[in-house]
C-alpha cells in the first residue's frame, strides 16, 4: 500500500516537474513544433532506460524502481499529451511538421531508452 | 441629410452603451479619422485589457508563479498515475503469452488510450467553451489535462517494455506495439476532439450570444455607436481626465467640430436624446450646413448639450476646464476671443440645461486631471437661430481653441479648426454670443473672422502671428494649457494667463504636433494687435473646429500616450481634411 502510494506521490512529482518544464520551455520556445512535450519525453525515456538497465542489474530493488519509472517517469512522461499535439499539428495544416514530430516519437524514444539501458549496463 | 441617420446612430449607441463617451458619438460621422480613431482603439483596448486580465489570477503572470497550478498539476499527476498502476495491476499480462503480441501490454495501452481521448476531448471542449471561466478552465486545463492525463498515459512505460521485448528478439512485435498504440492514439485523440467540438457547437453558438459579458457588450456598443470604431471610453470612465479625454480630443481632431469631453460621465439615453432634441430645435438650418456640423449635433447630443442653439459660431467648446477660466477676453477684438467667448457661452448655456454634463464634469474635475478635461466644442451655425436664453449666461468655461484648419480657404470650405482649449475665463455676454462666424483660412491661419468682438476691453490677446501659429500649432497646445491655472493646467503652460491679455490665440491653424515646443508657450500673449477685426460681423460660420484637447503639453512627460495620440490624430487630419471637406459638402 504504501508503495502504491509512494507510486502515486512520485507520479504527482513527475507531473509537476512535466508542468515545470513545460512552462519553462515555452517561455522561450515560440516555434509550433512542441519541443517541450518532446523534450520531456527524451530525458523520460533516457531515465526510464537508464532505470530499466540498473533493475536489470540488480543495482535497485522493485519498489524503488516502480516508485521511479512507474511513478516519476510515468508521472513525467506522456504519451497523451503528444499524440494531441499532433493531431493539434495535423488539424492546424500543418501537416509535414506534424508528420515530423510523429515519427521523432515514435523513433527518438527508443533510441533513448536503448541508449539509457546500455549506460546502465556499461556503468554497472 | 444625415442629420437623422446620425442622431439615430449616436442615440442607439448612447443606448447600448450605458456610458458613451460624446467623442465616440460624434467620431461617427468623421469617417476620415478612421484610422485615427482604430489607434485609440487600439489603445483603449490594450488598457481594458489590462484591467480585464486582472481579473483571472495567474492567468497573465507566469503560470509557474501560480501556486494552485503546481497543486491541481500535482493532484492530478497523482490521480493519473495510481490509475496507471491499477489498471497495470488488473491487467497484468500481455495480450499474448507469445508470439507477435506478446509485446502488447494491454494495461498500458488502454491507460494510453484513455488518456489520449480524455486530454483531446478535454482541451477541445475548454477551448471553446468560453462560457466557463477562464481561471476555471486553465485549472481543469492543467490538473486534468497536464496533470492527470499526463500521469495516465506513459510513454516511458511503454518504451521499456518495447526495449524487453526487442531484447528478446520480438522486433514485429515491437514495431507492432508501436504502430498500433500511436495509430490508435491518434485517432482517438482526434475523435476526441471531434466529439468535443460537437458537443460545445450547440453550446457555444447560443453562449456566443448570450454569454458576452457585459464589459464585452459595452466595447461592442460602444464601437457601434462610433461607427468609426472609435475606442468606447467604458473602462475608463469614471476617471476624469485619462484616456476619455483623450479620445474625444482625437474625436474633435476629426472633420466635425466635436466637443469632447464628458470626463467619464454617464450619459443617459434620455439625457441623450433630450439633448438631441433640443439640439434640431435650435439648430435647424445648422444641420442643413454640413456634416460637421451635424456631428456635432451628435456630439451635443451625446453630451446632452442643451446650448446647441447657442449662436456659437466658434467651432469648439471644449469642456470647460475651469468654470471661471477667463480666457477669452469679452474685449478683445480678436475674433478668436470672440468666438471663444461664444463658446464658452455655449459651454455656460449647456451647463445651465444640465445636460452639459460634460462641461460640467470637466469642471469638476478640473482640478484633478486638467490638462485632461475636455469640455465639448460645438459650431453653430447662428443665422437663423434664435438666441436661447441661456446663452446669456456667462459662466460657461469653456475653452476656445483657434481654428486650426489647415487647408480652409474659404469659409464656406473652411475645414475643421483644431481647437485648442483657452483657459480663459471670461464670461460670455450676449452680444457676445451674437458673434457670429469665426473664420479660419488657409494654413497660415489666420481666423478672419467674423467675430465680431463686442467687447470694448478687447484687447487684442490673441494673436500670435499667423506663421508662427502655423508653425507651432502644437506649440499651441501647450501654450493654452499653460494659460488656465483655473483651468487646472497651469501646471503645463509657463504662461500665466492674464486675462486679458490672451486669448484663445491659440488657434493654430496648423495643427502640427511638432508644433510641441515648449518654447513657444507664452507666445500667445505677444502679437495680439494683428489681427484685425475684419470680418467680425459675418453670421455665418463655416469652419468647423476641431478640438484639441488640452491634454498634455508635453508628449514626453506628463501624459505620453495623450500627446502622441493627439499627434497621431493631428498628422492624420492633414492627411485627411480635404476628403472630410469634400464629404462634408457631397453629404450636404
Amino acid at each position: 500500500m504504501m508503495v502504491f502510494l509512494g507510486i502515486c506521490a512520485c507520479g504527482g512529482l513527475g507531473a509537476v516537474a512535466r508542468f515545470v518544464l513545460t512552462v519553462s520551455i515555452k517561455q522561450w520556445w515560440k516555434h509550433p513544433f512542441p519541443l517541450p512535450t518532446f523534450i520531456i519525453n527524451i530525458i523520460a525515456t533516457f531515465c526510464a532506460g537508464v532505470a530499466a538497465g540498473a533493475y536489470a542489474q540488480l543495482a535497485v530493488t522493485h519498489p524503488t524502481y516502480l516508485l521511479f519509472v512507474t511513478g516519476f517517469l510515468g508521472g513525467f512522461s506522456t504519451f497523451s499529451t503528444a499524440i494531441n499535439e499532433i493531431v493539434t499539428l495535423a488539424r492546424k495544416g500543418k501537416t509535414p511538421l506534424a508528420a515530423a514530430y510523429l515519427a521523432a516519437t515514435m523513433l527518438v524514444p527508443l533510441l533513448c531508452v536503448t541508449g539509457g539501458w546500455l549506460l546502465a549496463g556499461a556503468l554497472l | 441629410m444625415t442629420t437623422s441617420d446620425n442622431e439615430s446612430t449616436g442615440l442607439s449607441g448612447l443606448n447600448r452603451g450605458r456610458i458613451v463617451e460624446p467623442a465616440a458619438t460624434t467620431q461617427t460621422i468623421v469617417s476620415p479619422m478612421a484610422p485615427a480613431s482604430g489607434d485609440v482603439r487600439g489603445f483603449r483596448r490594450g488598457g481594458s485589457s489590462d484591467a480585464s486580465g486582472s481579473g483571472s489570477a495567474g492567468s497573465d503572470g507566469s503560470p509557474l508563479t501560480d501556486i494552485v497550478l503546481y497543486l491541481v498539476v500535482f493532484l492530478g499527476g497523482c490521480v493519473g498515475t495510481a490509475m496507471r498502476y491499477g489498471i497495470s495491476l488488473a491487467i497484468p499480462n500481455t495480450a499474448a503469452q507469445s508470439g507477435l503480441l506478446s509485446v502488447f501490454h494491454t494495461a498500458t495501452f488502454v491507460a494510453n488510450m484513455l488518456a489520449c481521448f480524455i486530454f483531446a476531448w478535454l482541451t477541445a471542449s475548454m477551448g471553446r467553451a468560453r462560457w466557463i471561466p477562464a481561471r476555471t478552465r486553465e485549472l481543469v486545463n492543467r490538473g486534468v489535462g497536464m496533470g492527470m492525463c499526463g500521469g495516465f498515459s506513459t510513454l516511458s512505460a511503454m518504451v521499456i517494455e518495447e526495449l524487453m521485448s526487442w531484447r528478446g528478439g520480438n522486433i514485429a512485435g515491437v514495431a507492432f506495439y508501436e504502430i498500433v498504440s500511436f495509430a490508435c492514439g491518434l485517432a482517438v485523440a482526434y475523435g476526441g476532439a471531434k466529439l468535443a467540438l460537437a458537443m460545445t457547437a450547440s453550446r457555444a453558438g447560443a453562449g456566443a450570444g448570450s454569454g458576452a459579458g457585459s464589459g464585452e457588450s459595452d466595447r461592442v456598443a460602444g464601437r457601434t455607436a462610433t461607427g468609426t470604431g472609435f475606442a468606447p471610453v467604458q473602462g475608463l470612465d469614471g476617471v476624469p481626465g485619462s484616456v476619455s479625454s483623450a479620445s474625444g480630443a482625437l474625436g474633435t481632431t476629426g472633420t466635425s467640430p466635436i466637443a469632447a469631453g464628458s470626463a467619464g460621465r454617464m450619459i443617459t439615453v434620455e439625457d441623450a436624446e433630450a439633448a438631441a432634441d433640443a439640439f434640431l430645435a435650435a439648430n435647424p438650418t445648422d444641420i442643413e450646413d454640413n456634416e460637421a456640423t451635424v456631428a456635432s449635433g451628435m456630439a451635443a447630443a451625446a453630451l446632452g448639450d442643451a446650448h446647441a442653439s447657442a449662436p456659437v459660431n466658434a467651432p469648439v467648446v471644449p469642456a470647460s476646464i475651469a468654470p471661471d477660466a477667463r480666457d477669452a477676453d469679452p474685449r478683445s477684438t480678436d475674433p478668436r476671443a470672440a468666438d471663444a467667448r461664444r463658446v464658452r457661452t455655449a459651454a455656460s448655456t449647456s451647463a445651465d440645461l444640465g445636460t452639459g454634463a460634460g462641461v460640467q464634469v470637466a469642471r469638476a474635475t478640473a482640478d484633478e486631471a486638467p490638462t485632461e478635461v475636455f469640455g465639448r466644442a460645438r459650431k453653430v451655425h447662428h443665422r437663423n437661430s434664435v438666441k436661447p436664453p441661456m446663452l446669456d449666461r456667462v459662466n460657461a468655461d469653456a475653452l476656445v481653441f483657434g481654428p486650426v484648419s489647415r487647408n480652409s480657404q474659404v469659409v464656406e470650405k473652411a475645414l475643421p479648426k483644431l481647437v485648442f482649449p483657452s483657459f480663459r475665463d471670461d464670461d460670455v455676454d450676449e452680444g457676445d454670443a451674437a458673434a457670429e462666424a469665426v473664420e479660419t483660412e488657409s494654413e497660415t491661419a489666420e481666423v478672419k473672422d467674423t467675430v465680431e468682438v463686442k467687447d470694448p476691453s478687447a484687447t487684442l490677446r490673441s494673436p500670435q502671428d499667423d506663421g508662427e501659429e502655423t508653425a507651432e500649432a502644437g506649440a499651441s497646445l501647450d501654450d493654452e494649457a499653460g494659460q488656465d491655472d483655473r483651468a487646472g493646467l497651469t501646471e503645463l503652460g509657463e504662461a500665466g494667463q492674464d486675462d486679458n491679455a490672451e486669448t484663445p490665440e491659440e488657434i493654430a491653424d496648423d495643427q502640427k504636433t511638432e508644433g510641441k515646443d515648449p518654447s513657444t508657450p507664452l507666445r500667445s500673449t505677444q502679437d495680439d494687435e494683428e489681427e484685425t477685426p475684419e470680418q467680425a460681423s459675418e453670421p455665418e460660420p463655416t469652419v468647423k473646429p476641431l478640438f484639441v484637447p488640452n491634454i498634455v503639453s508635453d508628449a514626453d512627460d506628463d501624459a505620453p500616450s495623450f500627446a502622441r495620440i493627439i499627434t497621431a490624430v493631428n498628422e492624420r487630419h492633414q492627411d485627411d481634411v480635404k476628403p472630410t471637406q469634400r464629404n462634408g459638402e457631397a453629404g450636404r
